[in-house]
């Protein structure tokens, strides 16, 4: 259960190579945290990853229980929620993501309650996601990805716009989703998330500088975060 | 020298429209700026609202912000840096945004240095991002460029809302620097749900609860506070985390 990363080369139009010739590997049914400096290539890996851009040269291959990576689902939480709000309802968004998906109806309905509840926002069901703050918009976005239980979520700081409480919501979610064997890649530089992975591959610059079990990257950067 | 600026809030109200549930409300207010202020509260509390009434981006729906320097009406030169400047910076190129900028401040002298000069402090070179869209950086390079402008606009009242989402540790570290720097000469207002930066920059806060303002005061008034503390849930994250280390150990043993 991985993905294969091999010989990847990325850039983006008219700009210097971000990724070139980079080869590795990403265990699943665990928690992967992706961590590094502004600029360094998060969050255009995990669109390679997603499948939301196309590599220049290299592959990205999925060893997950022999399913064809065509039939994985992915589940992407993006850095802005504006980018994944496409409704003008916040029920029609939740049951947009089943529709996709050919979830019979009586199903639907019973998911999108049980989300509308979990994510606290029954009582504004009918209101426009334009009315929402950016963090309330967040955990919208959070809900609509959540709903279609994807086989693996992609999380692009996921944290930054949620308040104290959508966070630890979000944890205890997580730490859920882990007993059942979900894969999470998740980006973050929190050191208290850093925490809670199995597994840190930390970027500079497009170059993997770090990839290997959370708690020896958490001794290796003790003196970074003692300051 | 740091000028005397004071700002006065009456009856103000706010809501987006008829039919949404928001509305903020701030009866009276009076603050004399001083030092770095810390506006806090959970999601959908009223922060970004409340500031941009602060800063005349939106009008109230009724009520009255007024500035004042020595008892003296004022309309001070205030600049917002936005949530998601994303929005703002996403599909344009930045070097024609630059120059836009400078073409509407002819009378600051020294703006494009300035604006080297901050995105320099914050790792980021102009003439490399000159040539780029927006598209092309990525989220914690657009807010510190977002922010580099508008302290190149030297204004006498700097809004940042949510200035550290997508900057990582040095990018935090960097703008902590320049910020000690610019409140020798500016006032600062910082807005963000997280309580852990806001202690690190300001010394007097508001507190922001479903459109009203609940605590306006420094560290020590909110200590004898423990309900508006546990109703904003400003501890509840090392409560959940020792929590869960608890568990864990007990687990191990």
């Amino acid at each position: 259960m991985r993905i294969r990363i091999s010989d990847l080369d990325f850039q983006y139009t008219k700009s210097a190579p971000l990724f070139s010739h980079v080869s590795l590997e990403i265990p699943l049914n665990s928690l992967v945290i992706v961590t590094g400096n502004s600029g360094s290539g998060k969050t255009t890996l995990l669109k390679l990853i997603a499948g939301l851009l196309e590599p220049v040269n290299g592959q990205i291959s999925f060893d997950i229980n022999g399913k064809n990576s065509n039939d994985i689902h992915f589940g992407y939480l993006f850095q802005n929620p504006d980018d994944q709000i496409v409704h003008f309802n916040i029920e029609r968004e939740l049951a947009f993501n089943l529709e996709n998906r050919g979830i019979p109806s009586a199903e639907m309905r019973i998911r999108v309650e049980d989300t509308l509840r979990e994510y606290n926002l029954t009582d504004r069901r009918n209101d426009s996601p334009n009315n929402l703050s950016g963090g309330e918009k967040q955990r919208l976005a959070l809900a609509g990805m959540m709903i279609s239980c994807p086989d693996i979520l992609i999380l692009d700081e996921p944290c930054s716009f949620l308040d104290i409480y959508a966070q630890i919501q979000l944890y205890r979610r997580i730490s859920e989703l882990r007993k059942q064997d979900v894969s999470v890649i998740w980006i973050s530089q929190e050191i208290h998330e850093i925490r809670m992975a199995d597994y840190v591959f930390e970027l500079d610059r497009g170059a993997v500088t770090w990839n290997g079990k959370s708690g020896d990257y958490l001794k290796m950067t003790e003196d970074v975060y003692a300051e | 020298m740091l000028n005397d600026l004071m700002v006065n809030i009456r009856n103000l109200e706010y809501t987006f429209n008829q039919t949404s549930m928001f509305c903020l409300q701030i009866k009276n207010l009076e603050y004399s700026f001083n030092g770095v202020l810390g506006m806090y509260g959970l999601s959908g509390s009223g922060k970004t609202t409340f500031s941009k009434l602060l800063a005349g981006i939106i009008k109230p729906v009724s009520g009255l912000v007024s500035f004042l320097t020595n008892g003296q009406p004022t309309f001070p030169k205030i600049m917002y840096s936005p949530q998601f400047p994303e929005k703002i910076l996403l599909g344009v190129h930045i070097g024609e945004t630059v120059q836009q900028i400078l073409s509407h401040n002819t009378m600051s002298t020294g703006v494009f240095d300035s604006i080297c000069t901050y995105l320099d402090k914050f790792s980021l070179d102009f003439d490399v991002i000159k040539n780029k869209s927006g598209f092309e950086l990525s989220g914690g390079e657009l807010r510190r460029l977002a922010i580099a402008l508008c302290l190149a606009l030297s204004p006498e009242l700097l809004i940042l809302d949510e200035p550290t989402i997508g900057l990582g540790r040095r990018g935090k570290t960097q703008l902590y620097r320049v910020l000690e720097e610019f409140q020798q000469k500016h006032h600062i207002m910082i807005v963000s749900h997280d309580f852990n930066l806001i202690r690190k920059i300001s010394g007097h806060y508001w507190i922001l609860d479903r459109g009203s303002l609940i605590f306006s005061g420094d560290l020590q008034a909110l200590e004898h506070r423990q309900d508006i503390v546990n109703r904003v849930g400003i501890n509840a994250l090392e409560h959940y985390l020792a929590a869960t280390i608890k568990t864990e150990e007990q687990r191990t043993l």
